[in-house]
C-alpha cells in the first residue's frame, strides 16, 4: 500500500511538473516547423516522458529535458527534410550582409512580429533551434546544450551563426522595403571593407 | 576589427546573454571599454534578441489542448481535477459554475447558465423547444469550452478527423472539406446525446468555436416547423444563448452548435464551400423571413 502511494504521489508530482511546459513544447514545435503535428508531437513527447519517468530525477531540469524528447522526436521523422532546409539556409548566410546597427530597433519600432516568425522559420534547424530557445524561450547555454545534445561552444558558435543569418534575413526584407538604405552599414563594416 | 575582437567574439556573445561568470565578464568589459566596434556588435545582438523575445508571435494550439493531452497521458483523473480546479476558479470570479465532467463518452451535467434571460426561448414558432438530446448538445458544447471535455483525436485534418469518426461510430458519419482557410478544425469526440451515440467535430472560424454532432437518426422530435431550403428541412432551436440548427441528410442527421448560427450562416460554411453560398444565403434569409419581429 505504501508503495502504491508512493508511485501514485510520484506520478502526481511529475504531472505537475510536466503540465506547466506544454504551450512552451507546442510552441517549439511550430518553431521547428512543425505546426500541423505540434499537438501530436506534444502528446507523444508526455507518452515517451512517462515511460521514462523512473529515470527522471524530480527537481531536475524537467524543460531542458522535455524539450530534447520533443525534438528528438521531430528529428527522427524529419531529419532528411530539416538536412535540406538547413543547406538552403547557409546559401543564404552567404548571400546577405547584416551589419546596419539599425535593423532590430526598426523592428521593434514597426512591430514587425510576422517578418521576425518568417525570418527565423528560415533559417536551418541547427541554427534555428539555438536561437529560438535562446531569444524566445529564454533558455541558458547550458539547457541548450542538453536539447541540442552538444558541447557547451557549439551552441555559443551556433547561436552567433544564427543571429548572423537571422539579422542578414531582416536586414535583406527591410532594405527591400526601403527602410533601410543601402549605404547604412556600420562603420565598423566600413572600416573593414576599405581595408580590405 | 582587432585580433583580440576575434578572441573574444563568443565571449562578446556569451557577454551579451549574461551567460558570463564574473571573471570573464570583468575580461570583456575591459575589452569593451577600448573598442566601439565590439560594444556596437554587444548592442547589436540585444537589441536582436529582445526584438525575438517581444515580437516573435506565439503559436497557440487548439480549443482544449492541454485537457487532451492530460487526458492522454494521465487520464481522465488528470481532466477532472483541472475541471475542478477551473470550475473553483470560475465560481469564485462569480461567473457560474464549470461543467461536472463525467469521462469520455458520456455527457456531461449540463453547466448552470448564470446569464440573464439566457434560457428564455425565442417567441418566435420556428424555435422548438429544444428535446433533452438537444439540450445535452447545448450543455456538452459549453462543457467542451470550458475544457471539461477532452477530445479524441486533435487534427486539423479533415481526413483524419473522418477516418477517426468512421472507426469509431456505429454508423457512417463525416465531414466535408472546409475548403478555406478561415475555417480550422480542432478535432473530434466520441459522445453520446440522450439515447443516441454521437460524433462531435470542433472547429474555429472568426474567434468562435463551433460544435457539429453526428447522428444516425434526429435527435429531435417532429414537432417544430421546419426551414425548408431546396430538399432538405432545417429545425431551428435555442438553449443557453446558443443556436442550434438540426437537420437530416443521406441518412445522417446532423446538429450544428454555435454562437450565430441562424444570423450568418457562417457556420454552415464549414461543409458547403462556394458552390452551397446560394443555399447558405437562402436558409439564412428564410430564417430572417420567419424571426422579423420576435420578441426575444
Amino acid at each position: 500500500m505504501w508503495n502504491w502511494r508512493t508511485q501514485r504521489a510520484r506520478r502526481a508530482r511529475f504531472e505537475a511538473e510536466l503540465v506547466p511546459h506544454l504551450q512552451a513544447m507546442y510552441r517549439f514545435a511550430c518553431a521547428l516547423g512543425a505546426a500541423d503535428e505540434a499537438e501530436d508531437l506534444v502528446q507523444i513527447t508526455c507518452a515517451r516522458a512517462l515511460e521514462r519517468q523512473a529515470s527522471y530525477r524530480l527537481d531536475s531540469n524537467v524543460r531542458a529535458w522535455l524539450f530534447t524528447i520533443l525534438r528528438n522526436e521531430l528529428v527522427s521523422r524529419h531529419r532528411r527534410t530539416l538536412r535540406e532546409r538547413s543547406l538552403a539556409s547557409e546559401r543564404a548566410l552567404l548571400e546577405a550582409d547584416a551589419t546596419a546597427d539599425s535593423v532590430e530597433l526598426l523592428l521593434l519600432d514597426r512591430r514587425w512580429s510576422e517578418e521576425i516568425r518568417t525570418a527565423l522559420a528560415s533559417l536551418g534547424e541547427r541554427y534555428r533551434t539555438p536561437v529560438y530557445l535562446k531569444d524566445v524561450e529564454g533558455f541558458r547555454y547550458r539547457e541548450i546544450a542538453v536539447v541540442l545534445h552538444c558541447p557547451l561552444g557549439t551552441v555559443m558558435s551556433r547561436l552567433a551563426r544564427g543571429r548572423t543569418l537571422l539579422r542578414a534575413l531582416l536586414l535583406r526584407q527591410a532594405t527591400e522595403r526601403g527602410f533601410v538604405r543601402v549605404g547604412d552599414v556600420a562603420p565598423d563594416r566600413v572600416a573593414r571593407k576599405e581595408s580590405m | 576589427m582587432t585580433s583580440a575582437c576575434r578572441t573574444l567574439r563568443l565571449e562578446l556573445a556569451a557577454y551579451a546573454d549574461d551567460e558570463l561568470e564574473v571573471d570573464g565578464a570583468i575580461e570583456v568589459e575591459r575589452h569593451l571599454e577600448e573598442c566601439g566596434v565590439c560594444r556596437r556588435a554587444v548592442g547589436r545582438q540585444r537589441h536582436l534578441s529582445r526584438a525575438l523575445r517581444e515580437l516573435h508571435p506565439a503559436a497557440e494550439p487548439s480549443e482544449g489542448f492541454e485537457s487532451r493531452v492530460r487526458f492522454a497521458s494521465f487520464g481522465p483523473t488528470s481532466v477532472r481535477r483541472a475541471a475542478v480546479v477551473g470550475a473553483l476558479i470560475v465560481a469564485v470570479a462569480g461567473l457560474g459554475a464549470a461543467a461536472a465532467w463525467r469521462g469520455p463518452v458520456g455527457v456531461p451535467a449540463p453547466p448552470h447558465d448564470a446569464r440573464p434571460g439566457a434560457d428564455r426561448m425565442r417567441s418566435d414558432a420556428l424555435v422548438a423547444e429544444p428535446a433533452p438530446a438537444v439540450a445535452a448538445a447545448a450543455a456538452l458544447h459549453r462543457a467542451a469550452d470550458a475544457g471539461a471535455v477532452p477530445l479524441g483525436l486533435a487534427s486539423h485534418d479533415v481526413g483524419t478527423v473522418n477516418a477517426w469518426l468512421h472507426a469509431r461510430l456505429p454508423f457512417a458519419g463525416g465531414i466535408g472539406d472546409p475548403g478555406s482557410d478561415a475555417i480550422t478544425l480542432s478535432g473530434a469526440a466520441r459522445v453520446v446525446l440522450g439515447d443516441h451515440p454521437a460524433g462531435l467535430v470542433r472547429y474555429r472560424q472568426g474567434g468562435r468555436t463551433i460544435s457539429l454532432f453526428l447522428m444516425a437518426e434526429p435527435a429531435w422530435s417532429d414537432g417544430a416547423p421546419p426551414v425548408r431550403v431546396g430538399t432538405v428541412d432545417f429545425r431551428i432551436f435555442q438553449r443557453r444563448g446558443l443556436d442550434l440548427v438540426g437537420w437530416s441528410h443521406a441518412s445522417i442527421s446532423y446538429l450544428l452548435v454555435s454562437e450565430d448560427g441562424l444570423t450568418t450562416g457562417s457556420a454552415c460554411a464549414t461543409c458547403h464551400g462556394g458552390s452551397a453560398r446560394g443555399a447558405i444565403a437562402e436558409f439564412v434569409a428564410a430564417v430572417a423571413g420567419h424571426t422579423t419581429g420576435t420578441v426575444l
